[in-house]
């Protein structure tokens, strides 16, 4: 599998035919998707998720219950009252907590506006600490 | 690149919208009463009737109704041996 490859299949798990819980295998199925979407030929998304729902529905082990993000269209479609509505998961965000652990200081404009007196806005400068190199990446490289 | 893979699906729109949000509560309801027969979805939520058919949920959702839909779960030899080799051969190279 290349990286693209890769890249779909986890959509596909997570949207197109969500799994139970710890099951991250790729199937024939998951394969065959995989080859369908690389390869811009359609997928009927609708009959999946029918089809996938009822297994969902049926299913005598526990099963997460997916297209949580697709049915709420559908809720708001046949108004239905949404209650306790949560946004969707941001995963791997990299934020300014992600820069500072890369070693890099952040200034704030107000800081840098008084020194120099020019308005520029806040950005990470490499700030080296005495004991560390420049912007290491992770603690394993 | 993979998102104009998601474009060319007719995907991009639905999945690009995270705004949208989910409602754990409503999802599991819906799940509990949902009933599938010959292609219809019939589920209630907070006693409003959802029913639809591959046609309308398409519509719903805004992607097209239409491509490849051989998926019965649990059936793994819907994909024959021909075809596993040809995909192989996709995903290898």
């Amino acid at each position: 599998m290349q990286p693209l490859h890769e890249l779909i299949f986890w959509f596909i798990i997570k949207n197109i035919i969500p799994r139970a819980q710890g099951r991250n295998q790729a199937d024939a199925m998951d394969q065959c998707l995989t080859d369908l979407i690389n390869r811009g030929e359609q997928i009927s998304l609708v009959a999946f998720m029918i089809n996938h729902i009822r297994r969902i529905a049926t299913t005598p082990r526990a099963h997460d219950l997916g297209y949580g993000f697709l049915l709420t269209k559908v809720f708001e479609h046949f108004g239905v009252e949404l209650k306790k509505k949560v946004d969707a998961q941001v995963i791997d965000e990299k934020g300014s907590s992600t820069i500072m652990g890369c070693s890099f200081a952040l200034i704030k404009v107000d800081d840098r506006s008084e020194d120099q007196g020019v308005q520029i806005p806040s950005v990470p400068v490499p700030h080296p600490t005495p004991s560390q190199p420049a912007a290491p990446m992770s603690p394993s490289t | 690149m993979f998102l104009d893979k998601l474009k060319a699906q007719g995907w991009f729109e639905l999945f690009t919208n995270t705004p949208l949000g989910c409602s754990q509560p409503n999802v599991a309801k819906f799940y509990a009463n949902v009933f599938i027969s010959k292609g219809v979805l019939t589920s209630t939520v907070n006693e409003v009737l959802i029913e639809v058919d591959f046609g309308a949920l398409g519509v719903i959702l805004g992607v097209p109704a239409t491509g490849f839909d051989l998926y019965v779960p649990g059936d793994k030899s819907l994909l024959g041996k021909a075809r596993l080799l040809e995909l192989a051969q996709h995903l290898s190279q």
